[in-house]
């Protein structure tokens, strides 16, 4: 273990100096200025350290911003400026009304729903799951979904005799599929909407298509990639019903806070549909349904507070804060520009590079360092192309990104260990290799969608 | 003088901080922040407004020092200090000094609140470990914190956001009020030493043992002990540099910033549970108030609140006693937030503003509800707000508090502060 973890640090050290390399003869041809190198070696450093989980991805990104200022290639103030308050408050006031709607048995009543749907069918059983958990993570956190679907789905599984891994393997995908279609649906499409100025409604006719085709795609491909596995029974366990393993799980329910948090929470999503006619800023609307939960919601709203991410909350203020620094030294600006100078100003080019390079790269980091970094880049590259498809694509490609790996998003981890501790043996090579199907499917389905949808095949 | 919606609201916020002193611990910080949320809504305060730049160096100072109680904390630290003192067998009276003495120290380079918070929880169980009263334990750690704290711009929340608003740095502080926040702490450790009675008559030497019990039973971790050398060496640092930054030219909150980096970034996967740690909540609380504050100064409410309050805060003298009765009933913090604006309205001279510090601070030691770590400290105990409990603190808090009250009276008048 030592010996590869030392090789494994080798490598990367040994790519840090190629890199370094590279980039002091890009410096000497005049390309880049000394802060462009310095920013561009801090970056690599804080993206190695979150890939590599080398530091909390937190640290890595507060280590990056104190770096930056250190070297004196940006001011403190420069990068509190660029911190965008508008994305922290979807994401803050979202939280505590998911959070709110947790604790008060949200998921407790939608599981009771679908244990006593009365169909008999493991597919359309599937398709259920599928569908209801890709609805629920468009509006909330994919995180708290998958948490809570996957014991249900598993007690479901169990009784009715179905196989777990479609059932779940389709669960995780849906939950990064589902974000994709809202603007609070992932943190990535709330940094985008917050740049650009989208509002909700532009997610629901331009984002809500793909994530439904991307959705119908996958459970297609789950039919038959996995059609013996639906089609075999297992040994029903009739120990305990869905609804008393589900419940074991769950927290007590608090009808007055389910019913305060649920009232705010569609007010919220009123709101943001009418957005361009009320003109509150989503961020304002979050931050305000929150404050009247928080104030409405009772004794219970005091344990909401311990289970915020403030850990995420600080992790996305720092990237916003050094992804801010690392564009007033122009890097980013250079990098938009190179990306026009290679592709040329051919808007299909550029739309599907930008589909395939940030899904990739969004199944090997976090998808919210990827949106970071890429929406500053994004909007030079608009600039020269002037087409929206660019954005829905990094939008696509952000969620897309989440279904590689079993470490690619965190529904995937959920799912992974879960099905491992069933004593289902799937290897991460096998996650792997499901995920490169549907990954690689679902990203040329979108990239002709974008294609027909915004015309490109007229240029 | 008539109302509009604004003044309205904000005097509405400051009856929610009032009506809110009942309420202890996260639901007071979710009611005062949530009420902020809507204010600054209704008030329409444009975001650059709110989170200027003072507003980010408060946070970041308060987030280094909880990063660094944390740290602290997770070491065992307190625990490993009194197991240290029992080591050299001394007998309780003297462990309650070298608690006072650890408090002082402590409270005056972190944040008082952090160390009350996390050091009465084990006073209590070693209390109860070794069967002793532990009153005398509690509130001496309580009076010295506060009265310690007072001495340097990070000892208090109240002096952060003060220091932080009027420009004062680390090193004006401990010129300003340091002594004053010596004498007052010094003459609280000999008084306490004279009064307490911690076993009736009998003076109690605790075993060995039962001392390491108790630090046994905190330590949760595998790796306290690498916890307990790294929060000691970081501490030392951090006590160096708060004023060597300042000869160095960096800010208190770059500096602190810098250095809650480092023990992160340094201190590995282990600092998972020290960010788990942070009580975020304050956070909220704090932010809530400082949103209320910059209500204050949007909207119309400065001039009438400065109208309602001109003949409390007409001179050094009547804001310092002003805010000794307002700070003894309320938290410091609470009290500044609304005092900010009000002072800069009236122009107030710098002798006004350290009234303002050291009355706010004195109140805060003199009476149990005069701070929040009061409050959480001593909630305890069961009754604690009855007569007899209040009576109970008061005779300990009353005589250190009114040393520091004489000194800082004498200093007023001799100027040190500025112009009356």
């Amino acid at each position: 273990m030592m010996v590869k973890e030392r090789s494994y640090s080798t490598l990367l050290f040994i790519l840090g100096l190629v890199i370094s390399y590279y980039l002091g003869y890009l410096q000497g041809l005049g390309i880049l200025t000394e802060g462009q190198v310095k920013a561009t070696i801090v970056f690599a450093a804080v993206l190695v350290m979150i890939a590599t989980e080398y530091r909390h991805r937190t640290v890595a990104v507060l280590s990056g911003v104190v770096a930056l200022w250190l070297l004196g290639i940006v001011s403190a103030k420069k990068m509190v400026e660029a911190i965008d308050f508008e994305v922290i408050g979807v994401l803050f006031g979202a939280m505590i009304i998911v959070l709110s709607m947790e604790k008060a048995g949200f998921f407790d009543v939608v599981g009771d729903f679908i244990a006593r749907l009365p169909v008999k069918s493991p597919f359309a059983m599937i398709v259920i799951f599928s569908v209801t958990t890709a609805v629920l993570s468009a509006f909330l956190d994919n995180v708290t979904t998958s948490l809570f679907m996957v014991p249900i789905a598993l007690a479901i599984a169990k009784t009715r005799g179905i196989r777990p891994l479609p059932l779940l393997y389709s669960l995780a995908i849906s939950a990064n599929i589902g974000g994709m279609a809202t603007l609070v649906g992932d943190p990535p499409n709330i940094m985008i909407a917050s740049a650009v100025g989208f509002s909700f409604n532009d997610f629901l006719i331009h984002a809500a298509p793909m994530s439904i085709i991307s959705l119908t795609i996958s459970l297609v491909l789950t039919y038959f990639l996995f059609k013996g596995e639906i089609k075999e029974k297992t040994l029903v366990k009739r120990i305990k019903k869905a609804e008393e393993v589900a419940k074991e799980e769950r927290p007590q329910r608090d009808i007055y806070l389910l019913v305060v948090s649920t009232i705010f929470f569609l007010v919220l999503l009123v709101l943001f549909i009418l957005q361009d006619y009320i003109k509150i800023k989503p961020g304002e609307s979050a931050v305000i349904m929150a404050s009247l939960v928080l104030l409405l919601g009772g004794s219970k709203v005091a344990k909401v507070l311990q289970s915020i991410e403030w850990d995420v909350l600080l992790f996305l203020g720092g990237l916003l804060a050094l992804v801010g620094g690392i564009e007033h030294t122009g890097l980013l600006s250079l990098l938009a520009q190179y990306i026009v100078e290679v592709t040329g100003p051919n808007a299909f080019n550029i739309v599907s590079l930008v589909l395939w390079l940030s899904a990739s790269l969004s199944a090997i980091i976090d998808n919210i360092p990827v949106a970071a970094v890429l929406i500053p880049v994004i909007k030079e590259i608009y600039s020269v192309i002037g087409t929206d498809a660019v954005w829905w694509s990094l939008v696509a490609a952000t969620a897309l990104g989440g279904i590689v790996t079993p470490i690619s998003s965190v529904p995937n981890i959920i799912v992974y260990t879960s099905l491992r501790r069933e004593g289902y043996h799937l290897t991460f090579t096998q996650f792997v290799k499901y995920g490169m199907l549907f990954f690689t499917v679902n990203l040329i389905t979108i990239n002709m969608y974008l294609i027909v949808r915004y015309g490109f095949f007229r240029l | 003088m008539s109302l509009d919606i604004g003044g309205e609201l904000v005097l509405a916020g400051i009856l929610i901080i009032y009506i809110t002193t009942v309420v202890k611990g996260k639901l007071k910080a979710t009611i005062i922040f949530a009420f902020a949320v809507l204010l600054a809504f209704l008030l329409h305060i444009p975001g650059h407004v709110l989170l200027d730049m003072r507003f980010f160096e408060i946070l970041t100072i308060l987030f280094s020092l909880m990063i660094l109680a944390g740290v602290l904390k997770r070491g065992v630290f307190y625990g490993f200090i009194l197991r240290f003192f029992n080591k050299k067998q001394l007998d309780s009276k003297k462990i309650l000094i070298m608690v006072a003495v650890t408090s002082a120290i402590l409270s005056a380079f972190i944040d008082n609140v952090l160390v009350v918070y996390y050091f009465v929880g084990l006073l209590f169980a070693y209390a109860k470990e070794v069967n002793i009263d532990p009153k005398p334990l509690v509130y001496t750690t309580i009076i010295v914190s506060n009265l310690a704290a007072l001495g340097t711009l990070t000892g208090d929340i109240s002096n952060i956001v003060l220091g932080v608003w009027r420009g004062y740095s680390f090193l004006t502080f401990v010129q300003k009020v340091g002594l004053i926040a010596l004498i007052s702490t010094i003459v609280a450790i000999i008084y306490m030493y004279y009064i307490c009675k911690l076993e009736s008559t009998n003076i109690y030497v605790v075993e060995k043992d039962l001392v390491s019990k108790v630090v046994e039973s905190e330590i949760t971790h595998k790796d306290s002990k690498i916890f307990f050398y790294y929060g000691i060496v970081v501490l030392i640092i951090t006590i160096l540099g708060m004023p060597l930054s300042e000869i160095l030219g960096l800010s208190l909150s770059s500096f602190l910033g810098l250095i809650a980096v480092a023990i992160l970034f340094l201190g590995g996967e282990h600092m998972k549970e020290v960010f788990e740690d942070i009580r975020w909540e304050y956070f909220l609380y704090l932010i809530g108030l400082l949103i209320i504050m910059k209500g204050i100064i949007y909207s119309a409410s400065t001039e009438i609140l400065t109208e309602l309050t001109k003949p409390l805060l007409s001179s050094p003298y009547s804001v310092f006693f002003t805010s000794l009765i307002v700070s003894s009933i309320i938290d410091d913090v609470e009290l500044s937030v609304i005092a900010i604006p009000v002072l800069t309205q009236l122009h107030a001279g710098d002798a006004a503003w350290w009234a303002l510090i050291l009355g706010s601070s004195f109140g805060s030691a003199l009476s149990p509800l005069g701070a929040y770590s009061n409050i959480l400290a001593l909630s305890q105990f069961s009754g604690y707000k009855s007569k007899d409990a209040l009576k109970d603190f008061f005779k300990f808090s009353i005589p250190p508090v009114a040393v520091g009250i004489i000194v800082s009276l004498i200093l007023f008048n001799l100027g040190f502060f500025g112009d009356i």
